[in-house]
């Protein structure tokens, strides 16, 4: 049930790993938020959350003033009122979850993207790797695989590592293989992980770089969750990294705030 | 296919766009209609008039297949897409049209072409290969001197290929025939890059890309019926201006066209910068020729003494009142990607935004390129945009 | 690759054979010291300095007394120093593609925020560019002139596609020298001095000559020295050629190579088999490329590239006239059938079995057309040659276990048709 002062808007975030959504009040209040592997079919799977999130929420989809949707998967979701790009979302999200936010980082499944918002709030440059699985969760995934370890553990892992040993290349692919050389050497698993989070930090930091470093830099997405990506992170671009509270719901959080701004 | 006395706007449109679209097409009939030559080329510096005093076709190779798989056994990955998927068409012999090719030392990677080309697909049955070599040094004395030595020397071989003896004369007229054509464009130019355009950013895109198709006697009449006829368009969205190297799909003005933004000017070698520069007259074509081509505006393979390439995308700009600026290259160009720092160096102390587009083919990644531009286009919509850097 | 192979693999390189240093190569990093430190100090006396390509005409410089520096030969410093990724990534964030010529990103980083191997390199007062050797050299100092704000010399050699070197085409790089000789004047103000240029272009041929010897003594069997010695000794040939401190370097390099033959020394004590070496060396895996191969007694024993600084032709009579056409004419400036046919000759003269062509995605001129290469060397020479995927200077795009794996299966395939 539904109170009749209250706007509510959606933002569905369709990712190639993930969908997320949220549905806001007026525009400033979480009524609720979820989130799903993307599946085979993405248009059915965002149908499938959204209807789950509005019967949790206890919404008809009638009172949703206005739905917008990001992500890769965007031009799919036919419900939307709108769709609005990534960039705009996740700067909006993260401006929302960190009012001072400069320099937005998100790494997420498949691709990575950095913003930099200007003090006004707005959008004044963006970089984005979507061509590359280095330095995005991807890499990790490929590397988890490789050493038989499951991403949860590589924080800790990384944290126990004494040993500084090289991984030097950055195409993934070639960089599984070094790993294995890493292994068959003997190097330790902790040192191992450890470079494998400073190489994809690596990358991600030469994309921030190219936006420039303004502070405070804030991390979204789903890698944001991995604090030795965050650690290898900021010791990369000597400047601390603070993780966005739900950092993976940034994009979905801002698509429904551009859906509030234009009711 | 011919142009109809005084074509009207539409019947030019509609010309241009299927002159685009098969271009290949379009020079088989040609060669079956007149019983004349099809020459190839692979670059805007080669002098088309000459070819079209030879009574041939001159058809410049750009409309190349995405995919390399023949290519790949005599070309590595780290080439770019038009000079791979160039040698691709060749090999899958989708080039059986042309007579034969000229190259022009463009860059490193056409250089080597030029010779990748003569050793697979030169010879019998293959085609000549000829060669054009502008001088690199083009604002040096000594390079007009030059470029007409290597002028006169296509004339003859040429002519040789073709077995025709070229004259003056047909030189001449070829020579006057491109100056309409380029001064058909350049008024076109001026009213998109004006208060008012009037072509959408595909029709932009058929316009010049079947300048590299048509003949110049088919071209003019339907650029001047463009003209003649324009409409501005009913809703012109944000002014974007393309810079870069050769754009030969229409995916980004059709992205463009589907965002509502609105594409004014460009400096992009397949567009509007070859045919920019001196439109003199001269009694000696070949003189002519050479002035034309050592005038235009550098290609960044060229160089040119204290030329700046920052300024002189923020001078096509600021001339067509862009509200932002796309720097389009092709992946693994080197000359476009030596530049470009200055390049943006120079958008952003003027003011203006930009997105560097880089594609590793022009029809790859659509979806990719659209949140790119997408986000582009919405951050210029933000009014508090310009001026906004930290 | 799993745990007993790889045992095998470190196993053979601990029985590979030592690296055996030539002893004149303490005596080449004194010279090589000397002369940076020489570029430091000097135009505190007023010295001028000029950077200049690898190809550049380098004898009208010293003939004016201004010091060149090579920017390439930093960049190899840069390579083998293992600071390729570092300084390429600070040319990234600048905005330079990472898809363009490490040495020219190296350099660039350097040149604007200081740092590399060797403290960096002294600021020119003149920038000489030749593109006999790559077109991307031309970018790359237009960003150096932008940079510096000096003046920068442009010798734009046409490039040879049948190897027919056009009337009209000399007269434009010989104008183009004139330009150079006015540029040096105006940097020196000085009048050029014709017979200084004359003696530098003596010292030159001469220096030429002693490289050639040199590079000669690999016919014998076993070779005294490598192509890994070759790499490391040409820094004279490349920076010193036009002056006395190279030819008597090679002159004591020569005699200390031709004890190694007398003595029956090999670079690989048993040599099996003779390999020639195609494009610039991996910088940064000089030493694993050698363990690797001399483990199997194979012996890099020619090479394309120290055999670009062979010219013929340099005349100290017309000197500037002999210079436009001799370096219009190298290597890299020639259609990549003729290059074949410099590479056969090579490949008969010093005997090879096999060849290892290195596709460095640094370098389009040199590695585009090594393809064909391969194949006509395959089908005319009768003898194998295998494609290496490395970058000279940018380790990032080099995967040592791929390469590795790579040449462990074609050194079988020598041993297998021995």
């Amino acid at each position: 049930m539904s109170t009749s002062d209250t706007t509510l808007t959606l933002g569905v975030d369709l990712g190639s790993t993930a969908i997320k959504a949220v549905l806001l009040a007026d525009g400033t209040t979480v009524r609720a938020r979820r989130c799903v592997p993307t599946g085979y079919n993405a248009r059915q799977s965002a149908e499938q959350l959204v209807s789950h999130l509005l019967a949790e929420a206890g919404v008809d989809a009638g009172d949703v003033a206005c739905t917008v949707a990001t992500g890769y998967g965007r031009l799919y979701y036919e419900a939307a009122d709108r769709e609005v790009s990534e960039i705009t979302c996740h700067a909006r999200g993260a401006r929302f979850l960190v009012p001072e936010a400069r320099t937005v980082i998100d790494i997420g499944g498949q691709d990575s993207k950095v913003i930099g918002i200007a003090d006004t709030g707005r959008v004044f440059d963006f970089a984005m790797n979507d061509k590359c699985a280095a330095g995005t969760g991807r890499f990790l995934e490929v590397m988890s695989r490789a050493l038989h370890v499951p991403i949860e553990q590589f924080g800790e892992l990384a944290g126990a590592s004494t040993k500084q040993v090289p991984i030097s290349t950055t195409c993934t692919v070639f960089a599984e293989s070094e790993v294995v050389g890493l292994v068959a050497r003997g190097e330790a698993l902790p040192d191992i992980v450890a470079a494998i989070h400073r190489s994809i930090a690596s990358r991600v930091a030469t994309l921030v770089k190219r936006v420039g470093v303004t502070v405070p830099l804030i991390a979204t997405g789903g890698v944001a969750r991995n604090p030795a990506a965050i650690a290898a992170l900021s010791a990369e671009l000597d400047h601390p990294v603070n993780v966005a509270p739900t950092p993976e719901y940034a994009g979905a959080l801002g698509a429904a705030r551009v859906a509030a701004e234009s009711t | 296919m011919s142009s109809s006395p005084d074509p009207d706007r539409n019947f030019a449109l509609e010309s241009l766009r299927s002159a685009t679209a098969s271009p290949d097409e379009h020079a088989r009939a040609w060669k079956q209609r007149t019983g004349s030559g099809v020459v190839g080329t692979f670059c805007s510096y080669v002098p088309e008039e000459v070819i079209i005093a030879a009574g041939a076709l001159p058809f410049r190779i750009l409309q190349v297949p995405g995919e390399f798989g023949r290519a790949d056994a005599s070309l590595q990955a780290y080439a770019c897409c038009l000079a791979r998927g160039a040698l691709e068409l060749g090999l899958a012999d989708g080039l059986e049209f042309l007579d034969g090719v000229i190259f022009s030392n463009t860059c490193d990677t056409m250089q080597c072409l030029a010779d990748i080309w003569s050793a697979d697909l030169g010879g019998d049955g293959g085609g000549f290969v000829e060669t054009f070599m502008m001088p690199v040094h083009v604002s040096h004395s000594a390079a007009r001197e030059y470029v007409m030595g290597e002028i006169q020397r296509l004339i003859d071989a040429l002519g040789g290929h073709l077995g025709v003896a070229i004259a003056t004369e047909a030189l001449s007229e070829a020579v006057n025939a491109c100056r309409d054509a380029r001064g058909a464009m350049a008024k076109l130019h001026e009213i998109q890059r004006g208060p008012s355009p009037v072509l959408t950013a595909r029709q932009y895109y058929d316009a010049t890309m079947a300048r590299w198709v048509l003949t110049p006697t088919d071209y003019t009449p339907l650029i001047d019926a463009v003209v003649a006829d324009s409409q501005t368009l009913e809703r012109v969205g944000p002014r974007i201006v393309i810079a870069g190297g050769p754009m030969y799909a229409p995916a980004l003005p059709e992205l463009l066209d589907d965002l509502g933004a609105c594409w004014v000017a460009d400096d992009l070698c397949t567009a509007c910068r070859p045919s920019s520069g001196k439109l003199e007259a001269s009694q000696d074509p070949v003189a002519a020729i050479a002035d034309r081509l050592l005038s235009r505006p550098p290609c960044p393979a060229k160089h040119l003494t204290d030329y700046d390439p920052g300024k002189a995308v923020v001078d096509v700009a600021r001339e067509a009142s862009a509200d932002g600026v796309l720097v389009y290259r092709l992946k693994f160009c080197e000359p476009h990607s030596f530049d470009y720092p200055r390049v943006k160096e120079a958008l952003d102390a003027a003011g203006l935004p930009s997105l560097l587009v880089e594609v590793e083919t022009p029809s790859s990644s659509v979806g990719q390129l659209r949140t790119r531009l997408q986000a582009f286009l919405e951050m210029l919509a933000d009014p508090a945009v310009s001026g906004a850097r930290a | 690759m799993n745990r007993a192979e790889s045992s095998t693999t470190a196993e053979r390189d601990r029985r590979s054979p030592r690296y055996v240093r030539l002893k004149s190569t303490a005596q080449l990093h004194k010279l090589m010291t000397r002369y940076y430190a020489y570029a430091r100090y000097m135009p505190r006396l007023g010295k001028k300095i000029a950077w200049i390509t690898s190809g550049g005409p380098v004898e009208p410089l010293y003939a004016a007394g201004i010091i060149p520096v090579y920017p390439e030969n930093h960049g190899a410093i840069c390579g083998a120093s293992r600071m390729g990724p570092k300084l390429a990534e600070q040319a990234e964030a600048m905005g330079y593609s990472r898809d363009v010529c490490s040495y020219a990103r190296c350099d660039i980083a350097c040149a604007i925020n200081g740092g590399g191997p060797i403290g960096g390199l002294p600021r020119p007062d003149l920038l000489v560019c030749c593109n006999n050797i790559c077109g991307t050299v031309t970018k790359w100092y237009e960003v150096l002139a932008r940079h510096f704000k000096v003046p920068m010399v442009l010798i734009d050699t046409p490039y040879l596609h049948d190897g027919e070197l056009t009337d009209h085409a000399l007269r434009y790089v010989r104008a183009q020298f004139d330009d150079l000789i006015v540029a040096i004047e105006n940097v020196t103000r000085r009048s050029f001095s014709e017979r200084r240029l004359q003696k530098r272009a003596r010292l030159s041929i001469e220096c030429i000559e002693a490289w050639k010897r040199v590079l000669g003594y690999c016919e014998h069997r076993p070779s005294p020295i490598s192509c890994f010695d070759a790499f490391a000794h040409m820094f004279p040939i490349v920076t010193l050629r036009g002056t006395k401190w190279a030819i008597r370097y090679y002159r004591q390099l020569e005699a200390e190579i031709a004890r190694r033959v007398e003595d029956g020394f090999g670079a690989v004590p048993e040599e099996r088999y003779r390999l020639l070496w195609d494009n610039i060396p991996i910088w940064y895996d000089i030493r694993g490329l050698f363990k690797q191969l001399a483990a199997r007694g194979a012996c890099l024993v020619a090479d394309t590239y120290t055999n670009a600084w062979t010219m013929d032709r340099l005349d100290q009579e017309r000197t500037l006239d002999s210079m436009a056409d001799v370096y219009t004419s190298i290597f890299l400036n020639i259609g990549i059938r003729r290059r074949f046919e410099q590479t056969a000759k090579l490949a008969r003269r010093f005997n090879v079995d096999g060849v290892l062509i290195h596709s460095n995605r640094s370098c389009k001129p040199y590695s585009f057309g090594q393809l064909d290469i391969q194949r006509w060397i395959r089908q005319e020479l009768g003898i194998p040659a295998l494609l290496i995927e490395a970058d000279m200077t940018d380790s990032r795009s080099y995967s040592r276990e791929q390469v590795k794996a790579r040449l462990d299966a074609f050194l079988e395939t020598l041993e297998a048709s021995a």
